[in-house]
């Protein structure tokens, strides 16, 4: 379970690339491929290991217009499927 | 191209709107035309006096391609390992975010290869094997010695997690190799993908492709097959526009720098020496490229074969230098896979007639 104060870090065995306001994600050792809309790529690029989850919230919440807890709802649950897939590394301490 | 797609008519979606928008989404790359084997049928003539792109040329080239919206990149060559600097610039490819394939024969690759190729994570390396038989796959490449280190190749990277892919093309020296390659593929759980197109050299010679197996053999090879039936589409030879992907989502660079839209279409659009990236792939020809519709092919709109053809502008190109003409191999091709195919039903309506014969005799 994905916790507030974790820094989400996109993991380096996925491939990924931003096509207009949409993000193609690949799993490689899967053959799996993903495509995020506009919030999920905007949290999948805001996951370099400095934002907390917590902070990744606040700035999708400044920049879509949505429910603060139903943003928070819907990025908690985006990061457990991520963290699930192995998609994504949580760290306790934000990266230098 | 993947292998599982969640979601995937978002997927089909985007692929789509790169097509539309000229997002070049994948890109072909030859590293290197040096090579350690001399394949018979190979297309390229080797290195020339020219410089092929520095390890930083090669860097600025992936950052250009990032930018301008690039996820798929194929790393070929020649033989990729031959370049000294080859992990170097795969291991920056994946720090850019770009999920990578690789085409090598795969003799040069040793247990720290393997180890290297692993940690980069590719969505497949695609290895040459010509036979399961050493002596016709050594007839092919030329170097004695290469069928033991390749089917090595795949053993190291199989140990290692890395997804493989048995690749051929067939030609005459080989056509009866299939049966073999595939029971191999099997067996080392590897998907096999074959081609029977040999294509002309690039100093437009097409003596190789006298090595391509003639119509009546290709129908023999055809016929007890599920996969005849690919490259068939209704209504006609591409019912969809654009006619191919090279030029509106895909492109080709060249060691040299060169960008073409595909690896047959060698127009020369510019060189990344000279010319950003997207200043080429929206240049002249690119746009000539897109503007080419299925009605305004010579002889192939009206073709009776159209439903089994699966042409290619590149080979029309290269065999008559005519972008607007049918491909010599690909009409051969539709041809075979049309009297496969009617072979295979006349057979299939004996066998129903014989069958429902059978069952009005018993219940008799």
């Amino acid at each position: 379970m994905t916790s507030l104060t974790e820094y989400p870090v996109r993991s380096p065995e996925t491939a990924s690339r931003k096509i207009e306001d949409e993000t193609v994600i690949v799993i490689p050792q899967l053959g799996l491929a993903r495509v995020l809309n506009p919030v999920g790529s905007r949290v999948w690029e805001l996951m370099d290991g400095r934002n907390s989850v917590a902070k990744i919230i606040e700035i999708v919440f400044s920049e879509f217009d949505a429910d603060k807890e139903a943003i928070a709802t819907d990025v908690l649950d985006f990061l457990n499927d991520l963290r699930d897939k192995k998609m994504a590394i949580f760290q306790n301490e934000p990266a230098n | 191209m993947n292998r599982q797609t969640e979601g995937s008519d978002l997927y089909e979606k985007i692929v789509e709107r790169t097509v539309d928008k000229f997002i070049p989404f994948k890109a072909d790359w030859e590293l290197t035309y040096g090579c350690n084997l001399k394949c018979i049928h190979c297309y390229q003539s080797g290195p020339d006096s020219r410089q092929e792109l520095s390890t930083q040329e090669a860097f600025s080239c992936l950052d250009q391609l990032a930018e301008m919206g690039c996820l798929y990149l194929t790393l070929t060559g020649g033989e990729v390992l031959t370049r000294e600097d080859f992990f170097e610039i795969a291991g920056y490819a994946r720090e850019k975010d770009f999920a990578i394939r690789i085409f090598t024969n795969a003799t040069l690759l040793d247990e720290a290869g393997a180890d290297k190729i692993k940690k980069l994570n590719p969505l497949s390396v695609e290895i040459s094997l010509y036979s399961a038989d050493q002596a016709v796959h050594e007839s092919i490449t030329g170097v004695l010695g290469s069928f033991a280190r390749t089917v090595n190749a795949f053993r190291l990277l199989k140990e290692r997690g890395v997804h493989t892919v048995v690749k051929t093309t067939f030609m005459k020296p080989n056509a009866g190799e299939f049966d073999g390659l595939q029971k191999f593929s099997r067996e080392i759980d590897a998907p096999f993908t074959f081609t029977f197109t040999v294509i002309p050299t690039l100093d437009n010679s097409r003596e190789v492709t006298r090595l391509r197996i003639p119509e009546a053999k290709l129908e023999e090879m055809f016929i007890p097959r599920d996969w005849m039936f690919e490259g068939v589409t209704e209504g006609g030879v591409r019912s969809f526009e654009p006619l191919c992907s090279a030029g509106f989502n895909s492109l080709y660079i060249s060691p040299y720098g060169e960008v073409f839209p595909c690896v047959t279409l060698r127009q020369d659009c510019g060189n990344i020496r000279e010319t950003e990236l997207k200043d080429i792939w929206g240049s002249g020809f690119f746009r000539e490229l897109r503007g080419i519709s299925f009605k305004d092919l010579k002889g192939c709109a009206d073709c009776q074969l159209a439903a089994y053809c699966d042409r290619c502008a590149g080979l029309a190109w290269l065999e008559d230098k005519d972008l607007y003409g049918p491909s010599r191999n690909d009409c051969t091709l539709a041809r075979v896979r049309k009297m496969a195919m009617d072979k295979q039903e006349r057979s299939n309506h004996g066998k129903k007639e014989e069958e429902a014969l059978s069952k009005a005799q018993d219940s008799l």
